[in-house]
């Protein structure tokens, strides 16, 4: 009784340290009508696959099976799919159905139900999905199972919907954009049309003076010769202020000066006209 | 006289010897059916050390009354809460005192186990958006030696102000995780290993991988702090040679020793140094903004350095956000400056604003709002200063050239036409 007692507990202990293993792992893509892949035995040991699997459009769905022996039975059996350098996996659950001796593991990889976290980073940052197998039975961290026999590559044709959940940080800078300036006309136009302008006004000129407009025998004398230049300095001097409004000078201001240059203007002007005028 | 110089003179100690920027006075609240107070003495001994004033309190008699508050007024700084029996903590602590509590400002360390976690306590927490496994739920691992007793690297920390350290393995025991919500205000600190799974009787699994959260903490706007621990073992004297140093830095940062900043001025000029009120902004003008930070970091405040500060001029909407450059350092000031900017084109009632919130740092913010003018019909550019004008001018100045150049003309020449005239007709 004692024997059996002690063969029992080494039976159990030698079980509990055998490492755990799943085999037959297969892969299946049910509705694109890829063929299956076998991958086989699952242990601490299995390698990945060198090339990821690919899901795009056309593959809807991927199964992923295996089975383990009922004595080996773990108590912890998930898929972990996702990014483990970021953080970011889901845990996936298997449907369990038992077959004799052995019990089989089914997990469904389906492209609607993965988050679309995991689709959007995988997509967008080209960084494929890795699957991990975990089998595992408590106080058998020795021997149980944490492997990664393949990875997902996400190909889809359209990009992921993903609005990445807020989180306090720097945003992105914004720069205002300034309305653009109103277009002007070409400096060098101008200046061509400023050029016509000067030779159109000394041409006026050229033109009176060799047409015989111009002799200087009405020039005043004696003392209308004051009284013509006050008048020609007023009219100078009107233009003068007028130019000095243009450039900012105050209204008020500028009817001051008016005022102030009207009053000997009309008084010296029309002296000089009335003196001078009847020459004219 | 004599009375109000001391007391004047103590409320300067209390503030010069405190380590805590808002206050020391702790209540710790904890079941003695469940926890020991002297399996965390060397937590709570740091702390005297580090002046704060403890009152510790069982709630295991549901007829001792307890008080958060003296009408409006906090009676403590701080709440240590420690997982209870029974489905309430007590009948004077329900989740709106909690609530309340934490809405003024107060900070909260609550600690759950397996074994309980009283129903005000989760309300609070679901509150926030921390949801705690159930009773009789616990984390394990089967890919560590005890599966119920395992081992957390520190680099895993995922806030680097609460704990900056590579090197150390945490150690948790009869843990319990949660689930957290999708908050900017949550800031999860440790997760749990993605091999572990916290499942309940009939291995019934509630969550699995790193899903779950071992550590997280939260800040509400008024930069109140409440962080949640899944495992009062983790904080017992037993484990402080592994957990000690994240313990009390934890703590540290839950009663806001550490993590803690402060705007010491802002203000912004036209670059000449003219202010506002001396000249106020137009559309297009071009100026600066200016703002000091400090940082406390548990004795006194020091300069802040960040590059991540930024500034936005908003009317309604950003028309600008930029990213301050470190400038002049004071005595306890770092200053960040946008440099010169031009203002929009835009004229209206602007605000100009930092709100400077990072995950593991009190939330600061300060605004301005000014009136940005349009320009005065005087400051529009001048029509010679438009290139377009140039043929008009020239045109205006051609005309006065000409009249008084025929004015003289016909001045000195007029006479000699009508003479000959004159002369054509007598003949």
């Amino acid at each position: 009784m004692r024997l059996a007692g002690v063969l029992f507990a080494v039976c159990t202990l030698v079980s509990n340290c055998l490492a755990l293993q799943a085999r037959d792992a297969h892969l299946a893509f049910p509705n694109s009508g890829k063929r299956g892949i076998m991958i086989g035995k699952i242990d601490s040991n299995t390698q990945e696959m060198q090339k990821p699997l690919v899901i795009d459009n056309s593959t809807g769905e991927i199964d992923f099976s295996f089975a383990i022996e009922a004595r080996d039975r773990p108590s912890q059996v998930a898929l972990l799919l996702g990014l483990p350098e970021r953080d970011l996996e889901v845990v996936m659950e298997p449907k369990v159905t038992e077959h004799g001796e052995l019990i089989m593991y089914k997990f469904k990889i389906d492209q609607s139900t993965v988050p679309k976290a995991l689709l959007y980073f995988a997509q967008a940052e080209e960084q494929p999905l890795t699957a991990s197998v975990i089998l595992a039975k408590p106080e058998n961290h020795k021997n149980n199972v944490l492997a990664s026999p393949f990875k997902i590559r996400v190909d889809l044709d359209e990009a992921v919907e993903y609005r990445r959940p807020a989180r306090y940080g720097a945003k992105p800078e914004i720069i205002h954009e300034f309305n653009p300036e109103p277009k002007t006309a070409p400096w060098k136009l101008v200046q061509f049309f400023i050029i016509l302008i000067a030779l159109a006004t000394f041409g006026l000129v050229i033109a009176w003076m060799s047409s015989g407009a111009l002799n200087f025998n009405s020039v005043p004398t004696n003392f209308n010769v004051v009284y013509l230049l006050f008048f020609i300095l007023s009219i100078i001097g009107f233009e003068y202020i007028f130019v000095r409004y243009y450039a900012g000078t105050s209204i008020f201001d500028t009817l001051f000066a008016v005022l102030y240059l009207a009053i000997p203007s009309l008084w010296l002007g029309t002296k000089f006209l009335r003196n001078f005028g009847e020459t004219i | 006289m004599l009375r109000n110089l001391l007391i004047g003179l103590s409320v300067l100690l209390i503030t010069v010897s405190a380590r805590c920027v808002e206050g020391s006075k702790t209540l710790v609240l904890y079941d003695e059916r469940l926890t020991t107070i002297s399996d965390y003495s060397i937590m709570f001994d740091s702390m005297k050390e580090r002046d704060y004033k403890l009152d510790f309190a069982s709630v295991a008699n549901e007829t001792v009354t307890f008080s958060l508050f003296d009408g409006d007024q906090r009676l403590y700084d701080n709440i240590v809460v420690f997982p209870g029996k029974g489905k309430s903590l007590n009948k004077h602590l329900g989740v709106k005192s909690l609530l309340k509590f934490s809405k003024h400002g107060g900070s909260m360390l609550t600690i759950s186990s397996p074994d309980g976690l009283a129903d005000s306590i989760r309300l609070f927490l679901n509150q926030l958006g921390i949801y705690p496994s159930p009773k009789d739920y616990r984390l394990t691992d089967n890919f560590q030696e005890k599966s119920d007793s395992f081992k957390v690297a520190s680099s895993r920390v995922e806030n680097k102000f609460i704990y900056n350290s590579e090197k150390e393995s945490l150690v948790f025991a009869n843990s319990s995780v949660a689930l957290l919500d999708n908050r900017e205000q949550i800031f999860p600190v440790l997760a749990a290993p993605r091999t572990s799974i916290c499942s309940g009787k009939g291995d019934n699994v509630w969550a699995a991988g790193s899903q779950a959260y071992l550590i997280a903490a939260f800040q509400a706007l008024n930069n109140g702090r409440v962080t949640w621990i899944g495992s009062t073992e983790f904080l017992k004297d037993s484990n402080s040679h592994a957990n000690g140093r994240f313990v009390e830095e934890l703590v540290k940062w839950t009663f806001k020793e550490k993590g803690v900043i402060k705007i010491t001025g802002h203000d912004h000029s036209h670059i000449d140094g003219t202010s506002y009120e001396q000249a106020p902004y137009k559309i297009k003008d071009v100026i600066q903004y200016n703002i000091g930070l400090s940082q406390w970091n548990g004795e006194q405040w020091q300069p802040y350095d960040a590059d991540d500060v930024q500034f936005e001029l908003k009317m309604i909407d950003p028309y600008y956000r930029l990213t301050l450059s470190p400038g002049k350092k004071e005595n306890i000031t770092r200053w960040y400056t946008t440099g010169d900017f031009r203002l929009p084109d835009h004229h209206g009632v602007f605000t100009f604003q930092v709100d400077y919130k990072r995950p593991g740092l009190t939330f600061v913010s300060v605004s301005d709002v000014k009136a940005i003018r349009h320009l005065a019909h005087d400051e529009y550019p001048r029509s010679w200063e438009i290139t377009n004008a140039g043929v008009y001018l020239s045109g205006i100045f051609a005309v006065i050239f000409a009249w008084i150049v025929f004015v003289i003309f016909f001045v000195s020449t007029s006479k000699v036409n009508r003479k000959v005239n004159v002369e054509k007709k007598n003949k």
